[in-house]
């Protein structure tokens, strides 16, 4: 098997909450908290998780556009995590990421082709004014967009307008791996459905890899060819995304597939309803983090950890359920 | 939802709000000064402002008198058509001294908030934008904000000594505070936006992060803040003529005028009234326009 474009291992991104005086920033909020997965060249590795779960954070941690407190990232055989500045800058062309407000991730003050013109003078793409000029028109046509477009300001796009922008900013540098944090969620539905086969056909054309979050488990499955499902910072459960969608395995993703609406009245569900909020991730709960809310829960899952287990190849598990160790606990 | 979308794959993009009517280019400009014509103040502001900078830059040629000429028979008489605002206790016509009393105190607003201005914005931006750098220097403007303004003022030409150009550094340097903070704010809210976060994700250069993108999106505090504070810079350079540390006798700026007058005012209200009403103009007329600019370049209020 070939090495995958990206693998992260153990990754976490800590933020110290409460500086006091003579306390200084003991207590953390764990928004990523050890994270190992791997994207293979040319796949879209979907990340979907409620609100709060650490998804956007992640995202951004591998980016470096937030330090990471722990771990290692490698890139196509480089450490980013270790990587200085301009080393950094310069890799950042292979790594892109397209955000989810298309109303933010624009500059009101920047016409659509400053925007991408900034991105090509960046890294050197285009050596005149006039061959970048070319690019961003050629930008434009790949998303969707006329070159007419060149010289307008954000306000005057919609919000899918906007967000095939976004979008050819991201690609505009070539990228091997784009990291889309819910690109889709901010837009109408009929609209949605349009960006994400943008990036479906930009995909096949340039032949990108995909991080995709999202919390809409049924864009996810639309897009991912394997499923991260993210609760509390952690990975709970990696999977296939058929066998993630047939046969569930962690509490937490039964419970999230079984919110899924089906268009078939007749098939009748047995929806799990999860009680309680999510816990605070400034004080996440000892052993399993999800225990609070799960119904299986046992009293091992309130002290032990539990570990990633392979169930069979390619498919991760973080719950005791699935390990052999405790057995005899869930009898 | 979208399985049904997907069997339409090959459906032509068709946007669902199109925004294809033709926006004129300067739709930001035209719709600020839409907004301006609306507001009486900002005109008002503006009509006061406009009045006394071409008074004043003509002063010269429309002055009746020379600005310095003594003139012991026409000492301290009122109001009248010879001398319209009548004439102080050298006989020197009030009006042409108040013609070129404007120059001096306009120019010192002027140069006061570009030197404020300036330094202010630089350190806001360094403040807001390199956190590490943050604390040290917020730290030591509070430092400077401790002290009343025109407090710190007097001590500063007491350090430089008495003089218009070191009565404007003063003005200038008590008036670096509101613009660091002000800057400082806004570059906070921006560098955090997810376009700054975009170039970084590029790799763009921190100082095109900063001119590009966060200057831009921050020029409109700047604006407002340096026309209030154009008004408040004339009014402390007057209070300090007036307290005999700017302009020095015979040099007529207006502050100077006033403190002159306050000798005679028994006898000769015509002395302070004027330049003083000048000064209450001119400071009224920056807060009218600041305040019109403030709700004209405020994206919400449309």
């Amino acid at each position: 098997m070939n090495q995958p474009l990206l693998s992260v291992k153990n990754l976490k991104t800590h933020f110290p909450i409460k500086k006091k005086l003579f306390n200084n920033g003991t207590h953390f909020i764990k928004a990523v908290d050890g994270i190992s997965f791997h994207v293979n060249k040319g796949e879209t590795l979907g990340i979907v998780g409620e609100s709060g779960c650490g998804k956007s954070t992640m995202g951004r941690s591998i980016l470096r556009l937030i330090e990471p407190t722990e771990g290692s990232i490698m890139f196509e055989g480089i450490e980013v995590t270790t990587l200085n500045q301009t080393d950094l800058r310069k890799l950042r062309s292979k790594m892109q990421i397209v955000f989810q407000d298309p109303y933010a991730s624009l500059n009101p003050k920047m016409t659509v082709g400053a925007i991408l013109g900034e991105a090509l003078s960046t890294h050197q793409l285009g050596k005149s004014a006039k061959e970048r000029k070319k690019k961003v028109e050629n930008l434009l046509l790949k998303v969707g967009l006329s070159p007419t477009h060149i010289g307008r300001y954000p306000h005057e796009f919609s919000g899918g307008q906007r967000q095939r922008i976004g979008i050819a900013r991201a690609i505009a540098v070539n990228p091997a791996l784009i990291i889309a944090d819910e690109p889709v969620s901010a837009l109408d539905v009929s609209v949605q459905a349009q960006v994400l086969n943008l990036f479906q056909d930009l995909k096949e054309t340039l032949g990108l890899t995909y991080i995709f979050i999202a919390h809409d488990l049924s864009v996810v499955r639309h897009v991912s060819d394997r499923i991260g499902v993210m609760y509390l910072g952690k990975i709970v459960e990696l999977s296939d995304k058929k066998q993630l969608f047939q046969n569930p395995l962690h509490p937490y993703t039964q419970a999230l597939m079984s919110a899924v609406p089906s268009l078939d009245p007749d098939i009748k569900k047995n929806r799990i309803i999860l009680t309680g909020d999510v816990p605070s991730a400034s004080n996440p709960p000892t052993g399993c983090a999800f225990h609070t809310r799960c119904k299986f829960r046992k009293n091992v899952c309130e002290s032990v950890n539990p570990r990633e287990i392979e169930v069979i190849p390619g498919r991760f598990v973080n719950c005791h359920m699935y390990d052999h160790e405790f057995r005899e606990d869930f009898k | 939802m979208l399985k049904s979308i997907e069997k339409n794959n090959n459906l032509l993009f068709v946007d669902p709000d199109p925004l294809d009517i033709k926006l004129s280019k300067n739709s930001f400009l035209n719709n600020f000064l839409n907004k301006i014509m609306k507001n009486k103040g900002a005109i008002i502001g503006s009509v006061i402002l406009l009045f006394f900078i071409i008074t004043s830059a003509l002063a010269p040629i429309i002055a009746p008198y020379p600005v310095n000429e003594m003139n012991f028979d026409d000492s301290l008489q009122g109001p009248s058509l010879e001398h319209w605002l009548g004439t102080d206790e050298f006989g020197r016509d009030i009006w042409t001294r108040m013609l070129y009393g404007g120059r001096v105190s306009l120019l010192m607003g002027l140069f006061a908030v570009t030197i404020s201005g300036t330094i202010g914005v630089t350190l806001g931006v360094i403040a807001g934008y390199y956190r590490k750098l943050d604390i040290y220097i917020m730290q030591f403007i509070d430092i400077l904000m401790t002290f009343p303004s025109l407090l710190m003022a007097i001590a500063i030409v007491a350090v430089l000594g008495v003089g218009l150009t070191n009565a404007m550094i003063a003005v200038a340097i008590s008036a670096v505070p509101s613009f660091v903070r002000v800057v400082r704010g806004s570059v906070l809210s921006i560098r955090e936006t997810e376009y700054v976060e975009a170039a970084r994700a590029l790799g763009v250069k921190n100082w095109r992060i900063i001119g590009k993108h966060i200057l831009p999106n921050v020029i409109s505090p700047i604006i407002i803040l340096a026309t209030l504070e154009f008004g408040g810079s004339i009014l402390s350079a007057a209070a300090l003529s007036f307290l005999g540390l700017g302009a020095q006798p015979p040099n007529p700026e207006w502050g100077a005028l006033v403190y002159v007058g306050k000798s005679f005012l028994s006898q000769a209200w015509w002395m302070t009234l004027f330049p003083g009403l000048a000064i209450m103009l001119v400071v009224l007329g920056f807060n009218l326009l600041g305040d019109g600019l403030r709700d004209a370049l405020d994206p919400k209020s449309n």
